[in-house]
């Protein structure tokens, strides 16, 4: 790093809240791992469960806003990356405006999955009563997919708010000596990036022709 | 910017969301595939590979002091036994 760091408590020194940061976030990202872990694991019992029915539940699912999705949050990691880097390196604009921009692309990432929701809701996928498939796999199926896909959202809106926390941070003018907090910023941001990447062909793949 | 600091920060990880996009079209056109097998267990192995890139790149896990790497693996192998024994149970009934 070509800047000095703000040591934070409890640590006495850089080079061990540099150890430390990705240490803990990382700790944090394996619960989120087996948080994550228990949905998937609802996912695939359904799947050997309910067979062929479960999969005909995927079908009604839209591909384009799932791919528009995919590639919107793999280039909002993209902007992340470089501004963890250029934090580092304390190349503070360059670290700002890939800041914005990844606040950018996750916006962008919900406002495509309100309208796909929108779509979803008028199309009656919703399990219960007015359920457009029959009840049983697909209904499993479409579970999944509002649980799952509701609790990527809430990950997602939380990394906007820490990613918003470094931008107020570099307000202050002090972004650069942020550096470990950058790194756990984007460690976290990745992660929601990653659990997308998995979803992307439970959700959107399993069920093309 | 230094042309090492362009590198670093800019062509690298360019270059790793170059190799996603080109993993995100694959997948998508293997799923439209007529006649092709085993289309669950690509689309998968996709989707780990296009995790691996991130994690190892974009996470610098590939750079990562001991400590760390091993806090990374301990989600997925407790994650593991929650499949494991799960479905040691559900295949055996």
């Amino acid at each position: 790093m070509s800047s000095d760091i703000i040591i934070h408590e409890p640590f006495e020194t850089a080079a061990r809240q540099k150890v430390a940061v990705p240490f803990g976030v990382w700790s944090f990202l394996a619960t989120e791992c087996l948080f994550f872990g228990g949905i998937f694991l609802f996912y695939a019992y359904a799947r050997w469960h309910g067979g062929e029915a479960f999969s005909a539940g995927a079908k009604e699912t839209d591909i384009w806003f799932g791919s528009a999705n995919t590639f919107i949050l793999m280039t909002s990691s993209l902007t992340m990356a470089i501004a963890e880097r250029a934090t580092k390196e304390g190349l503070v604009r360059l670290a700002r405006w890939m800041l914005w921009a990844t606040i950018g692309f996750g916006l962008a990432f919900l406002v495509v999955k309100g309208f796909e929701y929108r779509k979803d809701i008028s199309e009656h996928l919703i399990p219960g009563p007015h359920f457009k498939l029959e009840q049983g796999p697909a209904a499993q199926f479409w579970a999944f997919y509002w649980t799952v896909t509701v609790t990527h959202a809430i990950h997602l809106t939380i990394g906007l708010g820490v990613v918003g926390r470094l931008l107020w941070i570099d307000r202050r003018g002090d972004l650069a000596p942020h550096a470990t907090t950058a790194e756990g910023t984007a460690l976290y941001w990745h992660l929601v990036d990653i659990v997308w990447v998995i979803l992307y062909p439970l959700l959107y793949l399993v069920g093309r022709p | 910017m230094t042309p090492e600091q362009r590198r670093h920060l800019i062509y690298a990880p360019l270059r790793i969301w170059l190799g996603l996009c080109i993993l995100l079209g694959l997948t998508a056109t293997y799923a439209y595939l007529p006649h092709v097998p085993i289309k669950p267990i690509i689309s998968l192995l996709i989707a780990a590979a296009k995790g691996a890139l991130i994690v190892l790149f974009f996470m610098q896990l590939r750079k990562a002091e001991a400590i760390v790497r091993l806090a990374a693996l301990v989600g997925v192998i407790w994650a593991s036994f929650l499949f494991l024994f799960s479905f040691a149970d559900f295949l055996t009934r």
